[in-house]
């Protein structure tokens, strides 16, 4: 326990570099114990699997040099279900890549193994084109779990699109029982989304796909026909259609637990559909609980189709600036709102709009200002109405405008008084 | 025998209020003042000419004023660890003095140099001035670990005695009968270089907006407590476009290089805070911009590591990307963003921008748009801003990029929108002219009468002549009344310009308000139109007002999105988006939109179980993603997952089995006893190291890693029996606040969770 807290952990599955160096560090110890060894051979290979678990990899393969024992445990099935590739070039990239040996020894011994697998990729298009590699030599495993993660920025999108579908599509058509899959600013498209369907529609259950250009509402909405357990779902706001909610609120389909929205303006002045209110409507009925998360990255002026009628969105995220006008509309037709963040606003204070928002939201326990302005006075009739159900309050100090009844000072109690506990508004630097 | 001092010069470079330098005179015969500086370095180093000047400028001030005390200073060409020892021999020193440097290489080095005095027989006298505080003092009272959180911090400064007063001014009194023996070749040897003996090309080289030196600083500290005095507002000023622009009673260089001591300007606000108020304890958010600056140097003292992501325990790894032609037009002002090019182009031209506007273009390279490293931004901000300091810079770019410190992420600066709100006319960028010719200027009696009264009320502020108020002597405006100068609060504001003053003859005049928009379309008609019209011999005026001189075309409704401006405009502005400036290098919605998920996925990681993760103290962290509810962290061992509740909801939802918390230590975590109904829960705490019991229940440990999310955990520990360990500390109580924090790829404090069984 003592040298993990001492020694720095390297990233669990990153990489075996270092392998050597660590060798000479822990061996010493070992001699200078000089205790009877007898025990440590011995230990059950269930307790060692136990113990191996909470390892790192690295640290794994430094024991798994000590006896044959721990070799053959290093090796346990059970310890390669879970696997996550990081692909980045130094040229990229600050961040150590999963060495290319351990991804081959990977591939031979262990592929069967694999479970819940997820790549991460740097803004390379190398790295995306070395995880397609990857994905296409997934054959002989069944995968649960799959995510493709850019970390840096969209690179899958790099690839040529018929490149990066026949990979996906051989993990799709081996794998018979996916049940998540994130692939968020990929190049998917509707004929391989069919693959996954065909081959996981009993299975899958989560399905995150976040800006996926090439994936058209008629593509989504034959996911939600066939994949009756699909729970949570994430698209961007034009694949949504009324035809895809009354899909999910099929009678077949499960609860839905979560879906969520973006909406992204791709270019100015941007006309957005609408949903109607009776799809919504249905939605609720079938799946009464779940939750609804929207991001908006809109200019002001695009938010015009948005919440004219009562939509039962639980999360709202404002990622550009939203007029007040909006947010009235908001405290008006959202009476599900849980989580409201708004980035940024005019400036003009957000008084009634906050108030309103308390009176008619009954569910708002988190809220996050960022370049708002709020008068104090409002801000504490607002925490005092929502009172202790606000269980995160994020606010930036400039946001909070001081007048005749509260000063900056006073304003830090007075809301922890109507909290029930200790609050102060988030401060930024002064240099 | 009396003894012979050096006083070392590093930051510091001030007579007053500098302990070191009394210690050196006391008592002794001779004392010289030494600063050392490496003119091979100087060209190679990556600090900006603007830097460089202050540090002269500065140097030259000592000099001048050590001068009236009869002594000079001694400017060494070399490096203090090859030229102490011959300075011992040649002057027989005996003692020598400097100013405790707080940061790690500082440290490092001067450990050497104490060494190399003690093998010469040389008593070495060491004072705190730099800082406030002890910053060793403020870590052992927080259990050996600086603390992470700013209101942490706060918190232990408030159980601490008050700053030590400021020394006395050193003076003849004080020097007594210690001298400085001056050769006849001092000049030639020891005087300080110029510019130009460094390396630097200063053709063309703009006159200095900020000026270096100890007397500067002096002025302007006084000029400061004035304005603050007659504002009578100690809150945090707020910001409107002309707090964009440098101003004369800006400290921040000053307090740098030690121009200004640090405790005095902390008496000097407390002083005067008494007198306005007439109450007796000022609130600590008097002292913030100084408080800051202790909050970073507290946490970088003992971190050598502060300014790298990679082995530095309270940086987040962050997978930023590595982009050199993107930073390249970030930090050269050419990515098409004129908010945030025309704050690289002032940063470059000035050497200091706005706290604001830093974080602006901060997040705008991080976090908010470009995901590059913080790393390479505190570099460009180390060549060309005055005031960065190692600690103070690298600190403030963990905290805007969001890699240490706790802070929110859930909002980024939007590259246009922050400007326009800011300075909604984008005077900042390129201003309309409300600049006088000299010829009216001069005109007696010239009166400017704005009616204000459709305004909405609010803070206005009417500035004349900011930009003379640079030029040498004309430091006065902050010290006339108010026929000229006025702030504050009214319907109906009337400003006369007497040409009495002497920076009339070039003056820009300028009405600012937050709600500019509102105030420019009444004053306009109203102003005498003379005042209208574009000065022609504003060159001056022009270069330093006018940062992105291009767009100056353009009407204020497009100005901080030109490319969004129709073609028509952009051809009458005679500036074609794409042609003469550039269009914008990122889609700002797209990118933003990746880069959130890009934070809360590390975020999400950080706290890797969905039993923290929902609770994580930052906004968004569960905004809409289980993602991680599938990927079983503890390879092999299925956990029991249910299925994503969202934050806040009342009802927590199916509680899984935790199999393991991490948590690490620390500073903060606490106990809060809101006892409820329900089932009580035992939790035991246990690490691997030393623990402290702290005032006020606050448990705290030896632990030299340090992890840097805030987690709040208040249900899912209802819904534990026990996290056990072997330490004794039990906390009964279901509702457990627990400040900690969780790793960041490093090291992990492993706390096991039992069976987790849910009521």
């Amino acid at each position: 326990m003592k040298r993990r807290f001492s020694r720095q952990r390297e990233d669990s599955s990153s990489s075996c570099e270092g392998l050597t160096d660590a060798f000479k560090r822990v061996k010493p110890t070992s001699d200078d114990a000089g205790e009877p060894q007898s025990n440590w051979a011995r230990v059950p290979q269930e307790i060692l699997l136990h113990i191996f678990q909470y390892l790192p990899l690295l640290d794994r393969a430094f024991a798994s040099q000590v006896c044959r024992g721990w070799n053959q445990a290093f090796h346990m099935p059970e310890l390669w279900r879970c696997f996550e590739f990081e692909l980045n070039q130094p040229a990229t990239s600050y961040l150590k890549a999963t060495h290319p040996d351990l991804i081959k020894q990977i591939i031979k011994r262990h592929s069967n193994h694999l479970q819940y697998v997820s790549f991460k990729v740097d803004s390379s298009t190398e790295s995306a084109e070395a995880a397609c590699d990857i994905l296409s030599q997934l054959v002989n495993c069944s995968l649960k779990t799959l995510g493709l993660i850019s970390t840096a920025r969209p690179s899958f999108m790099e690839l040529p699109k018929s490149h990066f579908i026949s990979a996906l599509t051989v993990v799709f058509v081996n794998s018979k029982s996916l049940s998540s899959l994130k692939i968020d600013d990929t190049p998917v498209d509707d004929p391989s989304l069919k693959v996954l369907v065909a081959n996981n529609s009993d299975t899958l259950k989560l399905l995150k796909m976040s800006s996926c250009p090439h994936v058209s509402p008629a593509g989504i909405l034959c996911v939600a026909d066939q994949c009756h357990g699909l729970r949570e779902l994430a698209l961007n706001y034009h694949l949504l259609s009324d035809e895809l909610l009354l899909a999910l609120s099929s009678e077949k389909h499960v609860h839905l637990e979560h879906l969520r929205i973006d909406v992204v303006s791709e270019n100015p002045g941007q006309q957005f559909h609408t949903i109607k209110k009776s799809s919504w409507d249905a939605m609720v009925r079938h799946s009464p609980k779940f939750n609804l998360v929207m991001y908006f990255f809109l200019y002001e002026e695009e938010f015009g189709p948005f919440f004219r009628d009562e939509i039962p969105v639980t999360h709202l995220y404002f990622g550009r600036s939203v007029s007040k006008e909006v947010l009235g509309r908001v405290g008006m037709n959202c009476p599900r709102l849980v989580e409201l963040v708004v980035c940024a606003n005019g400036l003009r204070p957000l008084d009634e709009e906050l108030i309103r928002i308390a009176e008619r939201c009954q569910q708002l326990s988190a809220i996050g200002l960022g370049e708002c302005e709020v008068s104090c006075s409002a801000f504490v009739e607002f925490v005092k109405m929502c009172g202790r159900r606000l269980s995160q309050l994020s606010i930036m100090e400039e946001v909070l405008i001081p007048d005749h009844k509260y000063s900056l000072d006073e304003i830090h109690w007075e809301v922890s008084k109507h909290l029930g506990r200790v609050w102060f508004p988030d401060m930024m630097p002064t240099w | 025998m009396a003894p012979n001092s050096i006083h070392w010069f590093r930051k510091g470079l001030r007579l007053h209020d500098n302990p070191a330098l009394q210690e050196a005179v006391r008592g002794a015969d001779t004392v010289r003042c030494v600063y050392f500086l490496d003119p091979w370095f100087a060209g190679s180093s990556n600090l900006g000419v603007n830097r460089w000047r202050f540090l002269l400028q500065c140097l030259d001030d000592l000099d001048s004023n050590l001068r009236k005390l009869n002594s000079r200073l001694f400017v060494i060409r070399g490096q203090p660890a090859n030229v102490f020892p011959r300075l011992f021999k040649e002057w027989k020193i005996t003692r020598l003095t400097f100013e405790y440097d707080s940061e790690p290489f500082g440290k490092e080095r001067d450990a050497a140099i104490k060494k190399l005095a003690m093998e010469a027989g040389v008593e070495v006298i060491v004072k705190i001035s730099h800082t406030l505080y002890n910053l060793d003092k403020i870590i052992d009272l927080n259990g050996g670990q600086p603390p992470l959180t700013y209101k942490r911090f706060q918190t232990l400064v408030s159980r601490m005695d008050p700053p030590e007063m400021p020394v006395e001014t050193l003076s003849n009194n004080i020097m007594g009968c210690c001298v400085t023996p001056v050769s006849e070749d001092h000049g030639d040897k020891y005087g300080v270089p110029s510019l130009e003996e460094l390396g630097f090309d200063i053709e063309g080289l703009p006159s200095a907006v900020w000026p270096g030196g100890e007397t500067e600083a002096l002025t302007r500290i006084e000029r400061h407590l004035e304005r603050k005095a007659w504002v009578a507002n100690f809150e945090r000023p707020r910001m409107n476009a002309n707090s964009l622009l440098a101003s004369p009673t800006g400290l921040s260089p000053y307090l740098r290089f030690g121009c200004l001591s640090c405790r005095l300007f902390y008496f000097k606000l407390t002083d005067l805070y008494r007198k306005v108020k007439k109450t007796s304890t000022p609130p600590l958010s008097l002292y913030g911009q100084l408080l800051w600056r202790e909050f970073f140097y507290t946490a970088a003292t003992t971190n050598p590591r502060f300014d790298k992501m990679e082995g530095n325990p309270i940086c987040v790894r962050m997978p930023w990307d590595k982009n050199p032609e993107a930073l390249a037009k970030w930090a050269e002002a050419k990515t098409g963003f004129p908010w945030i090019d025309a704050i690289m182009t002032q940063l470059r031209q000035e050497g200091w921008i706005h706290h604001l506007a830093r974080h602006a273009v901060a997040c705008f390279l991080t976090r908010g748009d470009l995901w590059i490293s913080w790393e390479e931004g505190m570099k460009v901000f180390e060549e060309l801003l005055l005031d960065a300091d190692w600690s103070v810079n690298a600190g403030s770019w963990m905290w805007l990029s969001c890699s240490s410190f706790f802070q929110q992420f859930f909002h980024c600066y939007c590259p246009v929108g922050f400007g326009r709100r800011t300075d909604p006319n984008g005077d900042f960028i390129s201003p309309l002219g409300f600049e006088c010719s000299p010829a009216c200027a001069r005109e007696r009696d010239l009166l400017l009468a704005y009616d204000i009264s459709d305004l909405l009320p609010g803070f206005f502020l009417v500035q004349a002549g900011y930009i003379c108020s640079w030029q040498k002597d004309s430091g006065l405006i902050w010290k006339s009344d108010d026929q000229w100068q006025c702030e504050g609060q009214g319907v109906n504001l009337n400003l006369s310009l007497s040409p009495g003053f002497p920076f009339v003859e070039a003056v820009g005049v300028s009405v600012v308000s937050q709600h500019r928009q509102d105030l420019v379309p009444c004053c306009t008609p109203i102003c005498k139109p003379c005042l209208l019209q574009p000065s022609p011999c504003s060159g001056k005026v022009e270069h330093l007002r006018r940062y992105l001189p291009i767009l100056r075309g353009f009407p204020a409704k497009y100005i901080y999105d030109p490319w969004n401006a129709p073609d028509s405009v952009q051809a009458a502005a005679k500036c074609i988006i794409g042609i003469h400036y550039p269009k914008p290098m990122v889609n700002h919605a797209e990118a933003s939109r990746l880069n959130i998920e890009r934070m809360k996925q590390i975020y999400q990681q950080l706290s890797r179980y969905r039993g923290l993760g929902k609770r994580l103290h930052f906004l968004l962290s569960s905004l809409g993603d289980s993602w991680l509810l599938y990927l079983p962290h503890t390879m092999g061992m299925e956990m029991e997952m249910g299925w994503h509740t969202p934050l806040g909801n009342s009802n927590p939802g199916p509680v899984h089995q935790v199999k393991q918390l991490h948590l690490i230590n620390s500073s903060t975590v606490s106990v809060g006893s809101v006892p409820s109904g329900k089932r009580s829960g035992s939790i035991l705490l246990n690490f691997d190291s030393e623990e402290h019991q702290g005032p006020s229940g606050i448990q705290q440990h030896q632990q030299k890693r340090l992890g840097v999310v805030i987690t709040k955990i208040l249900t899912p520990v209802t819904a534990l029996n026990s996290i056990s360990v072997t330490s004794h500390t039990k906390w009964e109580g279901t509702n457990f606040q627990c400040y900690g924090y969780i790793l960041i790829g490093l090291v992990f404090v492993p706390l096991v969770l039992c069976s987790g069984t849910h009521q």
